[in-house]
C-alpha cells in the first residue's frame, strides 16, 4: 500500500488518460509498432543518406532516439513522460558536455520551478525576469562563460516563447497536467536540435498527449516526418536549380521566376517542422499540424489561418484576445481593425524578439516593419469583409462559378505574397524597386506565356476542386485518416531507402542530379552572398537576409566577430587600418599587428644589408583570417626562403594585407603606404572571381560615399550614372561593363607606382578554396598583368590533389586552415623562389 | 437563483438550442452541408475562426448578460455547442 503511493507520488497517473491504458503486448500492437519501427530506422537512413538537416545533429542522435520511442513505447503510459524527459536530457549532455548540460538543465528546472513558487505571482515573475537577465547578460557575451553561452541559444529557444505561455496559464491557474508533464513541455528534445521550434500550446501539449489510441499516432508521425523529408528535398530542388539570383532578373518572365520559387523556400520550414511534429508524435504527442496548404490561401485571413499556424494561435491567445478585449471596453468602433493593427506591430517585435535570442543581436529592419504593416492591413482588410459579410446572408453561387473565383483568389494572393516576400528578403526598399522595375521590360509572347500559365493554373485548381466534390478514390486517399496510410507511407519510404542506397555510387544523370540534392550546401547566389556579407560586415556591418543564410550564421561562432577590435575605421579608400601593436585572441588563433600596424612581425624601418624586401597586397587570405600570425602562408614562405642555401641573399616579407582589401585599396596603399618601407617588390596576390570582388568593392564605396579621389575611378562614377541613393544592384549592374578597365588600371597603377619607386611587380595567382574557377576571366586577368608589365606566379595548381574540405578553417569559414596555409606556403615559395633570379635582376 | 437539477437540464438546453441556431444562422449561414450537432468541433474543426469566436464571444455576453474574460475565450470553452453551454451555464450559476 505504501509503495503504491510513493509510486503514485512518483510516477503520477496521467489526468484524463487513464481510459487509454490498453494492452501494451497486444498481437495488433505489437505489428503496428513492428511496421512503425522498420519505417522510423529506414526513414533516418534516407535522413542521413540525404544530409537533412545536417548540422541539426539529428542523424548523430537516431540509434539513442530509436532506442527511446521503443522503449516509451513498452512502458506503461504513467512512465512515459519520464522516458521522454530522460530522452532530452541524455541529448542534452550528449550534444553539448556534461558543463553545458548541467547548465542547461539546472537553468530549465529552475526557471519552471520559479513558476510555482508559493509566493505572489508577481514575485515570481520578477525573479524569472532576473534570471532572464542573466541569460540575457550571457547572450550579449557581456560576461565570458563559454560553456554557458553556448547553450544560451538552445535555452532562448526553449523558453522565449513557452515561458510565456506558461506564466499565462499559471496566472489564469489554466494548468491541469502532472508536474512531469509541464517539466516535458520545456524539455521537447527534437529543440536540442533544431532551434527554430513550433511554439507549442502548454494546453495543446497536455490535451494531445496520447488523446487517442498510440499505433494511430505513431502512423501519422511516420508520416509527417515522410512530408518534411519530401518538403526539404522539394526545398533543395528549388534552391540548387530554380531559384536565379536578384541580379539576373532582367525581364518581367525572370522576374515572375524569381519572386515565385523565393517564396516556394517556406517549404523548408515547412518540412522542418513536420518533421519536428512527426518526431514527437513517435512520443505519444499528437500535436496538429503547423502548415496547412499556404500557397492555397484565397485571402488574406486564409493565409494567416494556414501559415505557421503554431505563431497564430499563440499571438491569439496571448495577444489578440487579451487586447481585443481591452479595446473593446473603451472603443465603440472598429475594435477588430484597430487590435489587427496592434497585433501585427506585436507580430512584428516578436520576430525581432525571436531573431535575437537564436542570433544574438536585434534588428529592427523597416522592411520587416513594413512587410508585416502591409499583412496587417491586407489581414485588417479582409477581416472587415468577413465582419460585415456574417451580418448578411450569403448571395447563392454557382459551385462552378465559385471554383473559378477561389482560384482567382488564389492566383492573386500567391502573386502577392511572392512579391511580398521578396521585399522581406531584399537587403533595402532600394535593391527591391530597382528589382521590381525590371518587370516593366517584356514582349507579347511573355505576356502570353504568362496569361497561358496562369489560365492552366486555374483551370487545373479547378479540376481538382471539381475532382474533390465527388466521391472517388482520389478524394477517399486524400481523406485518409493517418493511421491508415502505413501501405502508402512505407512503399514511398522504400522507395526513398532505395534511392539514398543508390546514390552511395551514383551513376547516370538522373541519380548524379539526385546526389547533387543530398548536399547541404550555400547555392551559388547565397555563396556570393554570403563571401559579400563577410566582406561587407568588415566593412559596414553583418546585414544578411538572404534565404539560405541564416543557418550559416547560426552556425557561425560568435568569436568570428571578434576583428572589429583590431580595426580603425577611416573614411578614406582603405575604409579601415589595422591598430598598431594590438593583440587578441580567437578560437583557435591569436591575431598580432606590428608597430606600423601591419599583421606581421616587427621590421626595421631601414632595410637591412643584402636582404630583398617584399611587400604583399592581400585581403583576408593573406592577412590570415583564423589563423595565428606565425601559420600566415606569408610568414612560412618567407621563412623557407631565409631557410633555403641557394637564395644567397635575406628575404623580409611585409604582409600588407587586411580582410576586405581589393585591387582599388592595393593601388590607394601603393600611393600612399607601401613605400615608406623601400621594399624591392610588391607582390599582388589575384584570387578567383577577381572581377566580382573588384565590382563589389567599388559599388560599396560608392554607397558609402567615399571620395574615389583617382580621375579614372571618378569619369566612371559619371559615366555609368550611378549614386549613393541607388541600390548595389542597381550600381553594379551600371558598373559591370567598366570592370576590367578597373582592374586594368588598378594593375597598370601598381606597376606604375612600382617603377616609380624602383621596385619591381609581382602577379601572383591563388585560388581560392571554395569559388568555382572561371578560366575566361583567369586568362583575361593574367594577360591584363603580363600587358602591364607584372612578374608572373600562378599557384593555379597549388592545392594539387587535396581534399579542399580538408583545408578550409570550417563549413561556414571556408578561409584555409593551418594546412591550407602551410600548402600555399609552399607553393609561394616554389613560385617566388623560380622568380628570384628575375628579381635580384632587376634590383641590380 | 437557485438552480434544480431539472431546471439546470432545463436551462442548458435552452442554452443549446439559442447557441445552436446562432451558429446555424450567423457562422454557417445554413450554408454547410455538414450536421452540426452539440459536440461538432468549432474551433478546432476549422468551423469558427478568431473573428467569428468573437462574434460568438459578443453574442453570449449580450444574450446571456455576463462578461468573458480574455483567458476564457478558448478552445476548452468554446470548441462545442455542449462546451458552450456548460461554460454559460457556469459563468450564470457564478
Amino acid at each position: 500500500m505504501t509503495f503504491q503511493r510513493i509510486s503514485d507520488n512518483l510516477f503520477p497517473p496521467l489526468p484524463e488518460k487513464a481510459n487509454l491504458q490498453s494492452s501494451l503486448f497486444s498481437s495488433r500492437r505489437l505489428i503496428y509498432f513492428l511496421i512503425t519501427f522498420i519505417q522510423l530506422c529506414l526513414l533516418l537512413f534516407v535522413i542521413r543518406q540525404f544530409n537533412i538537416e545536417r548540422a541539426s545533429g539529428i542523424s548523430a542522435v537516431s540509434i539513442p532516439l530509436i532506442c527511446a520511442f521503443t522503449l516509451n513505447s513498452f512502458v506503461p503510459l504513467r512512465f512515459r513522460p519520464f522516458v521522454f524527459f530522460i530522452t532530452a536530457v541524455y541529448i542534452i549532455f550528449y550534444a553539448f558536455g556534461m558543463v553545458s548540460g548541467l547548465f542547461f538543465t539546472g537553468t530549465a528546472l529552475i526557471l519552471i520551478a520559479c513558476c510555482h513558487l508559493p509566493v505572489p505571482f508577481a514575485v515570481r515573475l520578477l525573479l524569472i525576469l532576473i534570471i532572464a537577465s542573466g541569460i540575457l547578460i550571457l547572450r550579449l557575451d557581456l560576461f565570458y562563460a563559454p560553456r554557458a553561452s553556448l547553450v544560451v541559444p538552445f535555452i532562448a529557444s526553449a523558453f522565449m516563447f513557452r515561458l510565456i505561455i506558461y506564466l499565462y496559464e499559471v496566472k489564469h491557474q489554466m494548468t491541469k497536467g502532472a508536474w512531469i508533464q509541464s517539466i516535458c513541455y520545456f524539455f521537447m528534445f527534437p529543440n536540442v536540435c533544431f532551434l527554430f521550434f513550433p511554439i507549442v500550446d502548454h494546453k495543446v501539449f497536455l490535451r494531445t498527449y496520447y488523446q487517442r489510441n498510440d499505433t494511430e499516432i505513431w502512423q501519422k508521425g511516420i508520416r509527417w516526418m515522410l512530408r518534411g523529408v519530401i518538403h526539404i528535398l522539394l526545398y533543395r530542388v528549388l534552391y540548387y536549380h530554380v531559384v536565379i539570383a536578384p541580379s539576373d532578373v532582367t525581364d518581367l518572365l525572370s522576374l515572375l521566376k524569381y519572386v515565385l520559387s523565393s517564396y516556394a523556400l517556406v517549404l523548408r520550414l515547412s518540412g522542418l517542422f513536420h518533421f519536428i511534429l512527426g518526431f514527437m508524435a513517435l512520443f505519444g504527442l499528437d500535436l496538429p499540424q503547423a502548415f496547412n496548404n499556404y500557397f492555397l490561401a484565397s485571402n488574406f485571413t486564409d493565409l494567416w489561418k494556414r501559415i505557421n499556424i503554431y505563431w497564430r494561435e499563440f499571438i491569439l491567445k496571448i495577444f489578440f484576445y487579451p487586447v481585443m478585449f481591452f479595446l473593446k471596453k473603451r472603443i465603440r468602433k472598429n475594435t477588430l481593425q484597430i487590435t489587427i493593427m496592434i497585433i501585427f506591430i506585436i507580430t512584428w517585435f516578436f520576430h525581432a524578439y525571436q531573431w535575437f535570442w537564436i542570433r544574438g543581436y536585434y534588428v529592427l529592419n523597416p522592411l520587416d516593419f513594413t512587410f508585416w504593416l502591409i499583412i496587417g492591413m491586407g489581414i485588417t482588410m479582409s477581416a472587415t469583409i468577413q465582419e460585415r459579410k456574417a451580418l448578411r446572408s450569403p448571395e447563392p453561387v454557382r459551385q462552378s462559378r465559385a471554383y473559378i473565383i477561389r482560384m482567382l483568389q488564389i492566383t492573386g494572393m500567391l502573386l502577392f505574397m511572392s512579391f511580398m516576400w521578396s521585399l522581406w528578403g531584399s537587403p533595402s526598399f532600394a535593391d527591391w524597386k530597382y528589382l521590381i522595375m525590371r518587370g516593366s521590360i517584356y514582349t507579347g509572347n511573355d505576356l502570353l506565356l504568362i496569361l497561358f500559365v496562369i489560365i492552366t493554373f486555374i483551370l487545373g485548381g479547378f479540376f481538382i476542386q471539381v475532382l474533390l466534390s465527388r466521391d472517388n478514390l482520389f478524394k477517399r486517399i486524400l481523406e485518409l485518416p493517418s493511421h491508415k496510410t502505413a501501405w502508402l507511407t512505407l512503399p514511398c519510404i522504400g522507395a526513398l531507402f532505395g534511392i539514398s542506397m543508390a546514390l552511395q555510387n551514383p551513376q547516370g544523370e538522373p541519380l548524379q542530379y539526385i546526389a547533387s540534392l543530398s548536399k547541404e550546401k550555400l547555392n551559388k547566389t547565397d555563396k556570393a552572398t554570403e563571401d559579400e556579407g563577410y566582406y561587407k560586415k568588415l566593412l559596414d556591418g553583418d546585414n544578411n537576409n538572404s534565404t539560405g543564410l541564416w543557418e550559416v550564421n547560426l552556425k557561425r561562432p560568435r568569436k568570428y566577430n571578434s576583428m572589429d577590435e583590431v580595426y580603425v575605421r577611416t573614411n578614406d579608400l582603405l575604409t579601415k587600418t589595422f591598430r598598431p601593436n594590438k593583440k587578441i585572441r580567437g578560437e583557435g588563433f591569436t591575431f598580432e599587428t606590428n608597430s606600423i600596424g601591419l599583421r606581421d612581425k616587427e621590421y626595421l624601418p631601414q632595410k637591412p644589408v643584402n636582404t630583398f624586401r617584399m611587400a604583399m597586397l592581400g585581403g583576408s587570405y593573406e592577412m590570415g583570417t583564423g589563423v595565428s600570425n606565425d601559420e600566415v602562408f606569408e610568414s612560412i614562405a618567407e621563412k623557407l626562403l631565409n631557410e633555403d642555401p641557394t637564395i644567397k641573399h635575406k628575404t623580409e616579407i611585409l604582409n600588407y594585407a587586411c580582410g576586405g582589401f581589393y585591387l582599388i585599396q592595393h593601388v590607394e596603399l601603393c600611393h600612399t603606404k607601401v613605400f615608406d618601407m623601400q621594399p624591392d617588390a610588391v607582390v599582388y596576390m589575384a584570387h578567383t572571381i577577381e572581377r566580382t570582388r573588384t565590382l563589389q568593392t567599388l559599388s560599396n564605396l560608392i554607397i558609402q560615399g567615399t571620395n574615389l579621389k583617382y580621375p579614372l575611378l571618378l569619369e566612371l562614377k559619371k559615366i555609368s550614372g550611378v549614386n549613393q541613393s541607388m541600390s548595389k544592384t542597381e550600381i553594379e549592374e551600371r558598373l559591370k561593363p567598366y570592370i576590367d578597365q578597373v582592374i586594368n588600371w588598378c594593375y597598370s597603377e601598381i606597376v606604375r607606382s612600382c617603377k616609380k619607386n624602383h621596385a619591381s611587380a609581382v602577379w601572383v595567382f591563388l585560388p581560392t578554396t571554395s569559388d568555382p574557377f572561371d578560366e575566361e576571366e583567369y586568362s583575361a586577368t593574367k594577360a591584363m598583368a603580363v600587358k602591364n608589365g607584372f612578374i608572373i606566379v600562378d599557384l593555379k595548381n597549388v592545392y594539387g590533389t587535396a581534399d579542399k574540405k580538408l583545408l578550409i578553417l570550417s563549413e561556414w569559414n571556408t578561409h584555409p586552415n593551418p594546412a591550407g596555409h602551410l600548402i600555399i606556403g609552399k607553393g609561394l615559395y616554389n613560385g617566388l623562389k623560380a622568380v628570384d633570379s628575375q628579381l635580384t635582376e632587376l634590383k641590380k | 437563483l437557485l438552480y434544480t437539477p431539472l431546471t439546470m437540464q432545463q436551462d442548458l438546453q435552452n442554452i443549446k438550442i439559442k447557441v445552436g441556431s446562432y451558429i446555424q444562422e450567423r457562422v454557417l449561414k445554413g450554408a454547410s452541408k455538414k450536421e452540426i450537432t452539440d459536440n461538432t468541433a468549432l474551433i478546432s474543426g476549422g468551423v469558427m475562426d478568431s473573428i467569428s469566436t468573437m462574434q460568438l464571444v459578443s453574442f453570449l455576453e449580450k444574450e446571456f448578460g455576463f462578461e468573458f474574460q480574455a483567458h476564457e475565450v478558448d478552445r476548452d470553452n468554446l470548441d462545442t455547442i455542449e462546451l458552450i453551454s456548460n461554460f454559460v451555464l457556469s459563468k450564470l450559476r457564478g
